[in-house]
């Protein structure tokens, strides 16, 4: 078991470090470069009082209206003075000072407020949330910008008391996206495990969900603190913001706009700061990366919905597929070939990552970018699936060759009736009436055995129980009666009997109508009692392949024989330890140089660590990928001939 | 320090194979209102999620909790480590009922008890470092800190097979078996007597599976634990299991020693789930079609009247829509819920000696 520790990490944490490097990509120059414009703004802004050229209160009669340098003007006042003679650079730095000040003062006040009060809430619920929710609702009720003046011209203004009215109107963003946070994360077992553990619930709160909350917030508080900083100037231009003769960049752009004609420059110089502090705060909020898990479940989540559309008697040659990125290609396919002949079930068997689903994707021409096809053919009836354009290729896919789905949820459109959804497959690929596709529907989901389908072809899809929709998803894959039927996992998401009862219908239909399957799962049961011949895949490569009752009584690849011992049996009765592979599958981004299950291989020798072996046939009918399966020697000459292409070392 | 830094090897010295009753669980009912109404919360009506299960757990062995989702099987879990509120009846755990425990004891009883979760994804908090994951346990019950703690994660994750440097590194960057792992190790983290397997290892992928399992089994022996194992593969409950329950919606239907009920159920539906279940044997799997269960589990809402189970049974009869069949004992600490279990033993026995 140790083992463990030296094995590269899995597929699932590669897959995150590259979308972390990708994100890193596109977000890291948004946020140096906002970050940088906010500090350096910062820094000329809250160090002004050493930094100013002139005092900004100085009148200098002499040197009054004086454009800005590069419109004439001089280095004494870079950006010109105004009507009074003041310098406008050290007015716009003094003045900064002010709105930012206002501005953090305000972010921070409205973030503890509103954070505190959406985590309670989201994590108490009942009255506290009905509470804060209430008051939020109100709060957004008001017209915000009335109280403000409200308050302001009661209180009177200063920097304190706008920057607190000011956070008293944003308070209730942070509050409701908290609390929606909030309310997400506390479903998470990591907070039912703190629970179990005696966490306490202000430790819970601080340690394990503000955490988890947090980075969501920073967005926000970015976003905002360019509208707070927008607001004071709004509120300084209406008069309402810091008393004069202490400027802040609001209350220069009300001054300067009376003189807006003769001397642009005193409206203008602080506008464009007002422009600059908000647009890179928002660079910045915007560059964050707001959830690296959300990000990551979402490409999956596209991976598996791009796949519910369906495509093609069936011959894969050599079919590599690899995924792009900056830092190298990852080959998640590794020169793939398998037939399925008329009528025949094959079954595909492998873990997670092992390149299974990736098989199906790749033949239908359905590989999520920035994946690939970057070598092979697939030939249906002869037909080179990988010359086709995606318009014929689309044309295929539903017609002759079906796809089900492990779930059916998200494959299936929430807002159209089950029936809407063979209709449309059945008009566009068949080009059936309105009528008579609506009657073929009802005929379908009655053959595949759901009750009262003329009542329940215009049921949505979520007022279908997760068996009846695996059924009507296999009705939409059936409706134009394909050769092909390729079922990915369409069983792994039900429970026992629901899914023999699904594993009967397909087999039985599958008779009926006397089309070929592909049986894509990792459940050994299921090919053991459906297919007719197997393919075990590991790492990207078919590892051996055979009829089903050969595979399963003398596997030849140790990691099919490893498969095999490592499930506990119903029918075993000692008590001994499985069997168990050790070790992990690998990354495919970091394959070992030889075979790719050498690490975890109990038989390994010195070959299998520096020579790839290739798929070589040991009899008529089975295969494997091993150098300690030997071809028979009367038949080697001709078996030489049946391996696929030798596979190049990268 | 020296008490925590050290694995606890546990002798029990009374009674040590055939241990006594770690957990005693009776009566035990969760009920869920359903509310309707805008202004006044009426109740309209409850979710018996659990209605009335008993069972008990000897220290150092396994029960498993089967049936198929929507049973109730993961209510119970959380019921027992007070994750939710029972609504009747006791969980006596080392002679403490947790039901009517205050704050302090169950504060206390946390360190007997603890739980491994079905998601490794999203069970490890993302924000802190593994071994941060593993020592709040620590921190927590003030079992070690500072030096003592380190040395205690690193002495946790070598027992569950994980290699000490991965303790700085985020959970993220862990495989699903080495983050279950990881969950193990913040469960053992407390020295507790019981754990709850809520799906522990059905996230995993097939060759890792056995891993978990494997270490599970290790650790029991080792340490003595007791465990709750609830799944729904029932291969893997009949390689762990000392005994077995099978749930259907909030009742227990059969409870037996796992051989005797993978050998021979009683229950029908029990029978169902074992034919269901799909056999890695080409030829035992094509011969045993037969039995496949109709329909669908009803909804929890409006439960079938009397035997929750007899809109598919294939053995019901009236009888058994007006009444609820008490579990009787079949033999010696085996339970079975069923009106006809009797005829349909008599029934098998009679068709194997006219084929046999």
């Amino acid at each position: 078991m140790t083992e463990q520790a030296t094995m590269p990490p899995s597929a699932t944490a590669s897959l995150l470090s590259r979308v972390r490097r990708t994100w890193s990509r596109r977000g890291m120059p948004r946020v140096i470069t906002g970050a940088t414009v906010l500090i350096v703004m910062s820094i000329l802004c809250f160090f002004s009082a050493w930094l100013t050229p002139h005092p900004p209160n100085a009148v200098d009669l002499s040197a009054r209206l004086q454009p800005p340098v590069f419109a004439g003007g001089t280095f004494n006042h870079i950006l010109g003075t105004d009507e009074l003679g003041r310098d406008i650079l050290s007015r716009v730095m003094v003045g900064g000072r002010t709105s930012m000040a206002i501005g953090a003062l305000a972010v921070v006040v409205s973030l503890t407020i509103g954070s505190t009060l959406g985590l309670l809430a989201g994590y108490f619920g009942r009255r506290l949330d009905a509470v804060v929710t209430m008051l939020s609702e109100i709060q957004l009720a008001l017209p915000s910008m009335l109280i403000i003046f409200f308050f302001l011209a009661v209180i009177g203004p200063n920097i304190v008391t706008i920057a607190i009215v000011l956070a008293l109107a944003d308070w209730v963003l942070y509050a409701r996206m908290v609390r929606a946070r909030t309310l997400v994360e506390k479903t998470r077992e990591y907070v039912d495990a703190a629970r179990v553990l005696g966490v306490s619930t202000s430790r819970l709160l601080l340690r394990h969900l503000w955490p988890n909350v947090f980075p969501t917030i920073m967005v926000l508080a970015m976003v905002s603190l360019g509208g707070v900083i927008l607001s004071e100037s709004a509120l300084s231009f209406l008069g309402l913001g810091v008393q004069r003769p202490w400027p802040s960049w609001g209350r220069m752009v009300a001054d300067g706009q009376s003189r807006l004609q003769a001397a642009w420059w005193i409206a203008v110089s602080p506008a464009f700061c007002i422009a600059m502090v908000v647009f890179s705060a928002n660079l910045l909020g915007d560059g964050l990366p707001p959830d690296l898990e959300g990000r990551v479940m979402s490409h999956i989540k596209q991976t598996i919905s791009a796949t519910a559309q369906s495509v093609p008697l069936l011959d894969i040659r050599g079919l590599r597929t690899e995924f792009r990125s900056d830092h190298g290609t990852v080959r998640v396919l590794n020169d793939v070939s398998l037939s399925v002949s008329s009528g025949e079930v094959l079954g595909l068997v492998g873990e997670s990552g092992s390149g299974k689903s990736v098989t199906a994707l790749s033949l239908l021409g359905l590989v999520p970018r920035p994946g690939r096809v970057t070598q092979g053919q697939v030939l249906l009836n002869g037909r080179d699936l990988m010359t086709m354009d995606e318009r014929a290729l689309s044309d295929l896919r539903g017609r002759e060759v079906g796809l089900v789905l492990q779930d059916a949820m998200t494959a299936m459109n929430p807002v159209l009736t089950i029936g809407q959804q063979i209709c449309e497959t059945l008009r566009r690929h068949l080009g059936l009436g309105r009528a008579q596709a609506r009657r073929r529907a009802i005929d379908l989901l009655d053959r595949v055995g759901i009750p009262d389908p003329g009542r329940r072809v215009d049921d949505y899809p979520h007022q279908f129980s997760g068996g009846m929709r695996q059924r009507a998803m296999i009705a939409m894959a059936l409706s134009c009666e394909p050769k092909l039927l390729i079922a990915d996992e369409p069983t792994t998401a039900l429970d026992v009997t629901i899914q023999a009862q699904v594993l009967d219908l397909l087999s039985s239909l599958k008779e009926e109508m006397g089309m070929s399957l592909i049986m894509i799962t990792h459940d050994l049961g299921i090919i053991a009692g459906l297919a007719d011949r197997v393919a075990v895949m590991y790492a990207g490569n078919i590892v051996e392949t055979g009829p089903v009752r050969q595979v399963f009584k003398a596997p030849a690849h140790p990691y099919t024989q490893g498969l095999l011992a490592s499930i506990p049996s119903i029918t075993d009765t000692t008590k001994s330890d499985l069997q168990a592979i050790t070790g992990l599958p690998p990354d495919l981004a970091a394959l070992p140089q030889g075979c790719a299950f050498a690490p975890r291989c109990p038989q390994r020798q010195r070959r299998c660590e520096t020579d790839r072996p290739h798929l070589i046939h040991h009899d008529a009918q089975s295969a494997a990928a091993c150098w300690l399966v030997d071809p028979p020697s009367d038949r080697a000459a001709n078996s030489t001939s049946q391996t696929t292409e030798p596979m190049r070392n990268r | 320090m020296n008490t925590a830094a050290t694995t606890r090897p546990k002798p029990r010295d009374q009674d040590a194979g055939n241990g006594h009753d770690l957990l005693e669980v009776n009566d035990l009912k969760k009920h869920f209102p359903i509310q309707s109404g805008f202004f006044s919360s009426r109740e309209v009506g409850r979710v018996r999620a659990v209605d009335g299960i008993s069972f008990s757990i000897k220290a150092g062995k396994t029960l498993a909790l089967v049936g198929e989702s929507g049973c109730g099987k993961s209510t119970v879990g959380r019921l027992l480590v007070k994750l939710l509120e029972p609504t009747e009846g006791s969980i006596v755990l080392n002679g403490v009922d947790l039901a009517q425990a205050s704050p302090e004891q169950m504060q206390a009883m946390r360190r007997q008890m603890q739980m491994v979760f079905q998601d490794p994804y999203s069970s490890l908090n993302p924000r802190m470092k593994v071994g941060q994951n593993i020592s709040e346990a620590l921190t927590v019950h003030r079992l070690a800190s500072g030096k003592a703690a380190i040395a205690r994660v690193e002495e946790l994750m070598r027992l569950v097979g994980l290699d000490p440097k991965l303790a700085n590194r985020l959970p993220q960057e862990l495989s699903g078996g080495q983050r279950q792992r990881v969950g193990i190790a913040r469960a053992l983290a407390v020295e507790p007597d019981f754990i709850i397997c809520d799906e522990a290892i059905s996230a995993l992928d097939v060759s890792v599976q056995a891993q978990v399992i494997n270490l599970l089994v290790k650790l029991q022996r080792d340490l003595d634990l007791a465990y709750l194992f609830i799944a729904h593969d029932l291969a893997v409950v009949r390689h762990i299991a000392d005994d077995v329950a099978v749930m259907y919606l909030g009742r227990i239907v059969e409870l037996a020693n796992s051989a005797e009920l993978f050998a021979k159920p009683l229950h029908p539906y029990t029978r169902g789930l074992i034919a269901a279940l799909p056999v890695p044997d080409p030829d035992l799997a094509r011969t045993r079609k037969d039995a496949v269960i109709r329909g669908e589990l009803p909804s929890p809402l409006s439960p079938p009247s009397g035997c929750h189970f007899h809109p598919r049974c294939p053995y019901a009869t009236p009888i058994c829509a007006d009444y609820v069949p008490r579990a009787e004992v079949a033999t010696q600490g085996r339970q079975v819920a069923c009106h006809h279990w009797l005829d349909i033993q008599k029934a098998d026995a009679d068709t194997e000696r006219t084929t046999g």
